[in-house]
Formats: structure tokens, sequence, C-alpha cells
């Protein structure tokens, strides 16, 4: 019902998100929409955040919300499920995408901006 | 003929199905299958087999009557299973079987066919995923053993260091690194001006390993690099140690922190506890 709303809301421009968050207990077998980080968590345990890569690139991102390892991310989600990721994200892959996930939204860094990447790769 | 030394049997552990691994002590490195499975209480023995786990995580059968030499294999450890069941489990999205209740990382990978770039991780209900090495052993009959995810590994931290050590450093004047290296994140302050005349270079490079959970847990001790030695020529107290790390062999100063506030301590407070260990350095 949340989830309807917020995308309501979004298109009378009134709530901004690129992401919004759906949790499961385990690891998802199937990419993620491009609008959704699965948010893994079983028991009281947060394991992990999945998407894809907001650059284009379709790239399946898994990062690791366990505290004890690195690298390591927190992830927290607002009202509407909008999650914020910390630290930031950087892939090391060609995309070399860079970003902060803030309140849904993506913000990227200037060292990893897509629109460069793509530019180059055209 | 005896082997001569002190202590020249030959120590093996073997694990039943459970994977408890026991030790278990052979006069030669050489032994027959049906020994070990003997030893591990394997009844009756021509239900089991014995497989020995080869350094790498590799695995290897040994046939009942067949003499095995376990040292020139370089494997310390073996396994003792039934042969009469068949185990199912899933990677990523792939229904695969076993013929036995242990495997190893190393053989699970090569059963996923996983590029070298990939990691693989046992889910864990209501606990965290465990990352699975080469060299682990893996029971598959244990409850809860079902599936496997395989991960590329090509995703880091973007800012890893707290911004208020970021504006610390930048405001006062350190020539730093940040360096990422087997999941550790390393700083490097450069070209460290040391205490005039104490020791036997003028500068040096320092670097700090930030332990998981910083700021809210204390950095331990620092790294110098090159080695520092007193003016007199003698190595400072508890500063034998070396590490390598980042390409570089680093002398390790062994000064511990037992007073580290979490939120309000942070590299600034280690640039001062360095800073006072340097003056103090003594032999
Ligand atoms: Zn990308």
């Amino acid at each position: 019902m949340k989830k309807l709303l917020a995308n309501l809301l979004r298109q009378l421009g009134m709530l901004r998100f690129d992401f919004l968050v759906t949790k499961q207990d385990s690891f998802p077998q199937t990419p993620e929409s491009d609008e959704e980080v699965i948010l893994v968590e079983s028991g009281a345990i947060q394991k992990w955040a999945c998407f894809s890569c907001p650059g284009g690139c379709g790239e399946r991102i898994s990062l690791s919300l366990n505290p004890d390892r690195r690298p390591r991310w927190r992830i927290e989600t607002d009202f509407w499920q909008r999650p914020s990721l910390h630290p930031s994200v950087h892939q090391q892959n060609e995309c070399g995408c860079h970003f902060w996930v803030k309140k849904g939204q993506v913000y990227w860094c200037k060292d990893g901006q897509p629109e460069t990447h793509i530019g180059k790769a055209k | 003929m005896k082997p001569q030394g002190n202590d020249p049997r030959f120590p093996v552990l073997i694990a039943d199905e459970g994977l408890n691994f026991k030790k278990h002590v052979f006069d030669d490195p050489k032994v027959l299958g049906r020994q070990l499975i003997e030893a591990a209480g394997g009844h009756p023995v021509d239900e089991h087999v014995a497989i020995a786990i080869l350094p790498n995580g590799d695995f290897e059968d040994i046939r009942l009557d067949e003499s095995y030499d376990l040292r020139g294999r370089g494997a310390e450890k073996v396994l003792v299973t039934r042969t009469d069941r068949v185990f199912k489990f899933r990677i990523d999205d792939k229904d695969l079987e076993w013929p036995r209740a242990c495997i190893s990382g190393f053989v699970l990978r090569k059963l996923a066919d996983l590029p070298a770039n990939y990691n693989l991780w046992q889910e864990i209900p209501g606990q965290q995923d465990r990352k699975i090495a080469d060299s682990d052993v893996i029971n598959l009959d244990a409850k809860g053993v079902e599936r496997f995810i395989s991960l590329i590994d090509q995703t880091t931290e973007g800012d890893t260091l707290p911004s208020f050590d970021q504006t610390f450093l930048v405001d006062h004047g350190y020539q730093f690194e940040v360096i990422q290296e087997a999941g550790k994140t390393g700083i490097i302050l450069k070209s460290l001006v040391l205490p005039e005349g104490k020791f036997n270079v003028e500068t040096a490079d320092i670097l700090v390993l930030l332990p998981t959970g910083y700021p809210d847990c204390a950095p331990d001790m620092f790294y110098a690099s090159p080695h520092l030695t007193l003016a007199s020529g003698q190595v400072p107290k508890a500063c034998s140690a070396q590490l390598s790390h980042a390409g570089r062999v680093w002398q390790r100063w062994s000064r511990h922190n037992n007073a580290w506030r979490p939120g309000v301590d942070g590299l600034r407070t280690m640039a001062a506890r360095i800073k006072t260990a340097l003056m103090e350095a003594r032999a």
C-alpha cells in the first residue's frame, strides 16, 4: 500500500526517490527491478542490500551489511521505505560507478558519474 | 626400521561425518584407506570411504587397500564418510548433489564453475552468511545447509575515512594516502617529520590500520617505514616485529591504547599518540 502511495506521490512530484526497499528473508534469486533495493533480513539480522547498478550497466550489486566484515555498509530506511546507504558505493568494474544513496536518491560522486563512461563507450 | 627423531610417528586429523576432527597417530605416513576408516570407527568398513583433504582444499579418495602417502601429498586431514547417500544443495539457482556428507570450498567452487573474482557464501537463516574459503570443509548433512550463493567481488566502500578525520588531516597539513588491502583500511601519513636528531632518518612514513568498527574501536599499533633506529644505532623498545602491507615492509611499533573514547577520538588522537611514542622512544 505504502509503495503505491509513494509511487503516486512521486508522479505528482511530491516525493523523490530512485529506490524503495523491499524486505526479504533470503538472498534474492532473480535480479531486482531497477527501482528496488532488496534488504535481506533474517531473524533480526540485516545481511545484504541488493540492487541493480544505477549507472545503467545493469550489474547487480550486493552490499554486505555484516558489521564484522569489510567492506560493509549500513542501511537506513525512512517512512516511505526510501533507503540511505553509508558509506558510498564504488564499483571496481568497467562502469566505475561511484555514488551515494540518500533517502532513496542516487547522488553521483564526481569521479564516478556514468555519463562520462557511457560517453567513452559510444 | 623405526624413523629417527623426537616424535617419529605421524599425526593425522580424521573427521567423522559430523566433521569432528580427532587426532590419530600412525607409525608410518603411508596408510591404507581401511586403517583410516577403522581409526574413525566407520562400520562396516566397505560402506565407507576415506578422503584426503589436500592443502588447497581439493579432495582425493583413498581406496580401501591403497597405501596412501599422506606426507607426500601434504595431507594432514582426512574425512571418513559413508558411501551410500546423496546430499542435495543449491548454488545460486542451480540444483546440485554430492555423494558425501562433507564438501570443501574448493570442490564447491569447482561444481559451481565459479570464476576467480567470485566469492562463495553459505546462506545461514537467522545469522550472518558465511564466506567460504577453499580449504573450509562444510557438512552438508547438518541442518539448514542447503543453499550457497556466489557474489562477484567488485564493489568497495567509497569513502571509508570518517569526514572528521579527513578534515583533521587536511587542516593540519598531513600528506596522506588511504589504502585498502585485504579488506583492511590503512592510512599512510607520508614523510612525517621525526624528532630532530633522534633517529637514523629525519622523516618516515607512518601506517595506521583502522580496525573493523573504527571509529568506535581504537586503532592499536602503528607502523613505520623505513625501519627506525635510534641515533645510538639501537632498535627502539617493542619495535622488532614487522608487517607487510601495501607492497612494503613496515616496522611495528607495539604501543597499546586503553583509553579510546568512542565518538570523540579519531586520527587526531592517534597522531598525538604517535608523536608521543616517537618522542619517548628508548632502547
Ligand atoms: Zn554501473
